[in-house]
């Protein structure tokens, strides 16, 4: 990394893959509703993306994730034209966050990717309520902002982000990275694929391609049922980053 | 020239009070963040007879409590709610069968049923204070304080 010091990080290449332009990197992190997962889940499968490397580290839990008789790392990159889409459903440690995000960043670069696009939940107490799902997005440049006003999404303002996201955004922006945060109203505790439809809605006008969301849609409560007992572990590390706060707003902005 | 080596003592020992806390902090961050790894482990939210502890939340809404719980695809007729003293009991079936495979079951397993005995932050004056109801697959229960 920067700092001179050996990464903590290994990342093992099946394939060498070269994204097309403009390219993207979606970025699937557990976080409020488990948007950014149900998310990019949904677009490996939708977009047939193939798998094409794995990023293993000691800040991560001991797990290996078999798959089709192969074991992964709990990392995960795909990638198909000029997307790549980068999926992990179990994060570090909270103090490793900060580092992992960092890496992201290493990561974005050294593919050289355009735009980072993150996904996540503004969690809204009256969510049951709720038919019609606002998303609003934020980016890390003024230029940004405005092209995606352009397109119809509205701009979030005022308020906090909390979390791997906010993380990711003030990385982003340190480093004259483009970075993209797709923000959808949301169950806090429960997994959200109904909000995961709308974010991939709000993806698609960005990068300019057709997703079909009708299976998250159709299929919301058996995925709430698949995905409950990774929501289960998220709402611990939740609780330890104090998210919550994105329903007070700030005193000065 | 004595208060000065007074004075940098107190400084080293406070700077080494609080290393000292710091490290306990994190100490105990990481036994606890252990000891929630180990509680998930040996105590997941379903159980081989195929049955699912569903998420929950509780709201304090100031004169009533509110329960919100995640049963997708429960067969509502199934559903019933109990309480006793501070505890909240709920059980229903859900309208099929699901399998989900994980290494800790393999993929035997068909769950069936959800089951929820969930600690409420008060004493239920009386069953006639609950109110529930259904909306796409999650169960809203308010129960009255008074």
């Amino acid at each position: 990394m920067s700092s001179g010091e050996p990464s903590r990080y290994i990342v093992d290449k099946y394939v060498d893959f070269a994204l097309e332009k403009p390219s993207y990197m979606v970025l699937g992190i557990p976080d409020t509703g488990l948007i950014g997962v149900i998310s990019t889940a949904h677009l490996i499968k939708k977009l047939s993306l193939r798998e094409v490397a794995g990023v293993d580290s000691s800040v991560f839990p001991p797990v290996a994730i078999v798959s089709g008789g192969r074991i992964r790392p709990p990392m995960r990159i795909f990638h198909g034209g000029n997307l790549m889409v980068v999926h992990t459903e179990v994060l570090p440690d909270v103090r490793f966050i900060g580092d992992l995000i960092s890496f992201i960043g290493d990561l974005a670069k050294s593919y050289g990717v355009d735009y980072i696009v993150s996904m996540t939940g503004i969690p809204a107490s009256n969510r049951l309520e709720l038919k019609d799902l606002k998303s609003y997005v934020i980016s890390t440049s003024e230029e940004l902002n405005n092209r995606l006003a352009g397109y119809g999404l509205t701009l979030f303002s005022n308020g906090y982000l909390i979390g791997p996201n906010a993380l990711l955004m003030k990385e982003a922006s340190r480093r004259g990275i483009n970075a993209i945060a797709i923000l959808t109203e949301s169950f806090a505790e429960f997994p959200d694929p109904e909000a995961s439809a709308r974010s991939i809605e709000v993806l698609s006008r960005i990068i300019d391609r057709n997703i079909d969301v009708k299976e998250l849609i159709e299929e919301g409560e058996l995925i709430r049922l698949r995905t409950k007992e990774h929501m289960r572990r998220v709402l611990k590390d939740m609780a330890s980053m104090k998210k919550g706060l994105e329903h007070t707003p700030p005193i000065y902005t | 020239m004595g208060d000065s080596l007074d004075d940098d003592f107190v400084r080293r020992m406070e700077r080494i009070r609080r290393r000292l806390e710091e490290d306990i902090d994190r100490f105990i961050d990481e036994i606890e963040r252990e000891a929630s790894e180990i509680e998930s482990i040996v105590r997941p939210g379903y159980d081989l007879r195929g049955r699912i502890v569903p998420l929950y939340s509780i709201q304090d809404l100031g004169d009533a409590i509110k329960i919100l719980v995640d049963m997708p695809d429960l067969d509502e007729g199934s559903l019933n709610i109990d309480v006793e003293g501070n505890i909240l009991h709920i059980r229903g079936r859900m309208r099929r069968g699901v399998r989900i495979s994980s290494w800790t079951m393999g993929d035997n397993v068909e769950f069936s049923e959800y089951e929820a005995n969930i600690d409420l932050p008060i004493e239920v004056p009386s069953k006639s204070k609950i109110r529930s109801r259904l909306i796409r697959g999650f169960l809203e229960i308010i129960i009255y304080k008074y």
